[in-house]
């Protein structure tokens, strides 16, 4: 009954025209299991097809971008696990969809490609991709508080200089949990990325771009989308 | 009821991209009410938002430094404090009558602490060290999530940078600590990912900031087995400096009069600093 609700939620969002789906270049494979405590175990995979986007690219190396946005629904206030990440929170978009969110990324790390070592390497928790293999982004939100509620974008990224579609954007697929009372959690909703998360995306991309040199990080490059 | 909730934010975070006209020419006559009501409790969730900033711009320095003992109680960290960056916003001026708001001694005054700090370090540095030094610890002890401090290892917050410029005077409040070995969890995302794999604990915390202390950055490992040997290793290096006071007939390093006044009373004897050192 749940399900059937959130699809028609999820028609009447569409059909009343709240954002238009994203083309991404390649398939994504995405799976969220709740485990309470305000959290959630998920997996974001994709498998780069460039033969979807009528392009012949290859390459080496696909990882992640993943912008969050959390709410304290009893307040209406934004929230951040770490000063940093809420000092980059973007705000005053005239859209109330495009407020709140922010590239997640730990503190202490210079690079705004998730999970990305300092030194470029990846932790275990994200496989970089290829044109022959998925890259796979995992992530454990938890501890957000109850009447909280936590979405994410994620956009898999070419990020192989030799390739001829390096620092191209190559899909968009967006995520959604809730924390009801006692830190109870469900199976999130998910569904490919539409026009208004590839802004949020942007926006998030420059916002990191402006507060990145006053905390010793590295600038995201200009992206492209590949279409 | 978290069901509810789902699909309200489902409808309510696409509904925010529209604007209302769209919404009356796309959706049929059904959707269009549900999708209207949805937009009305989106746009009244950032309604309470603004009100509450609101209400909080029009507080005096007392009513604010109420709201950050609220918001220090419940947990909340100085970041996530609308009311410590309504505080921080006003500027040193406020920062002698904010100082006289900072009274009790424990985690309620976190916030208001950090906002001090942050807005005049020099009446906060006026404060009784001992009276900082046992906010910042108790508030420690009783933190049920740890972002307030930041990642051990790899990042500190304010909080934290606070502790550790109270140099080796902190070492006698967080001693106790090296024995507490709850989990400290953070919220988060990555974050989150990360001390799921540490399993961080109270005490690792408080390894982490006699390090930082003692200004050795160490390589927090992942096996908490070893970080226990780590954890030895700062108890025999407290140790070894109690037993130099005695040779040398100085008064332990926690013995002066500031600092002897925040542990008295901290926790169970055997959890003294005395008594760990012994």
């Amino acid at each position: 009954m749940f399900r059937l609700s959130l699809s028609l939620a999820c028609a009447a969002v569409l059909f009343a025209g709240c954002g238009t789906p994203t083309h991404p270049c390649g398939t994504f494979t995405f799976s969220g299991t709740p485990v309470g405590n305000g959290g959630e175990n998920i997996s974001d995979s994709f498998s780069f097809g460039p033969s979807q986007c009528s392009t012949t690219c290859n390459c080496q190396t696909i990882c992640f971008i993943q912008i969050v946005r959390i709410r304290d629904t009893d307040t209406g206030e934004y929230l951040a696990p770490s000063s940093q990440q809420f000092d980059r929170i973007v705000t005053g978009q005239a859209s109330p969809a495009l407020n709140g969110w922010a590239i997640d990324r730990i503190d202490n790390r210079v690079w705004g490609y998730y999970a990305r070592y300092n030194d470029g390497t990846f932790a275990s928790y994200l496989t970089p991709g290829s044109s022959t293999s998925p890259a796979i982004l995992t992530d454990g939100p938890g501890g957000w508080p109850d009447s909280s509620w936590f979405d994410a974008v994620d956009v898999p990224v070419c990020i192989d200089s030799k390739s001829q579609c390096v620092d191209e954007l190559l899909g968009y697929y967006y995520w959604l949990y809730t924390v009801g009372a006692g830190g109870a959690t469900e199976t999130p909703f998910s569904e490919i990325g539409v026009d208004w998360n590839e802004q949020a995306v942007d926006l998030c991309i420059a916002k990191w771009n402006s507060t990145a040199p006053g905390v010793g990080k590295n600038l995201f490059p200009t992206f492209t989308k590949m279409q | 009821m978290n069901r509810k909730v789902l699909l309200t934010f489902l409808l309510a975070a696409g509904a925010g991209m529209m604007a209302p006209g769209a919404l009356s020419q796309s959706a049929s006559p059904g959707d269009s009410g549900q999708m209207a009501a949805k937009l009305e409790e989106t746009r009244a969730l950032d309604d309470k938002r603004a009100a509450y900033e609101k209400r909080l711009a029009a507080m005096d320095i007392a009513e604010l430094a109420k709201e950050m003992e609220s918001d220090s109680s419940k947990g909340r960290e100085p970041f996530n404090s609308a009311a410590y960056r309504q505080a921080v916003s006003r500027g040193e001026g406020v920062a002698a009558d904010l100082k006289g708001q900072l009274v009790r001694p424990d985690r309620g005054t976190l916030i208001g602490l950090m906002a001090l700090r942050k807005i005049s370090p020099k009446e906060y540095q006026s404060l009784d060290p001992a009276f900082r030094l046992r906010v910042l610890v108790e508030a420690l002890k009783n933190s049920k999530f740890f972002n307030t401090w930041g990642i051990p290892g790899l990042s500190w917050e304010d909080a934290a940078n606070a502790i550790i410029a109270e140099g080796e005077a902190a070492r006698p409040l967080l001693l106790p600590l090296l024995r507490d070995t709850r989990p400290a969890p953070v919220f988060g995302s990555e974050g989150a990912t990360i001390n799921r794999e540490y399993h961080y604990r109270v005490c690792d915390y408080a390894l982490a900031l006699l390090d930082s202390i003692r200004q050795e950055k160490i390589e927090l490992p992942t096996d908490p087995a070893e970080r226990d040997r780590l954890i030895e290793r700062e108890v025999n290096i407290s140790q070894r400096r109690f037993k130099r006071s005695v040779a040398l007939k100085q008064p332990a390093f926690w013995q002066t009069e500031a600092i002897s006044k925040a542990v008295i009373g901290n926790g169970p004897a055997a959890n003294r600093p005395d008594a760990i050192l012994s």
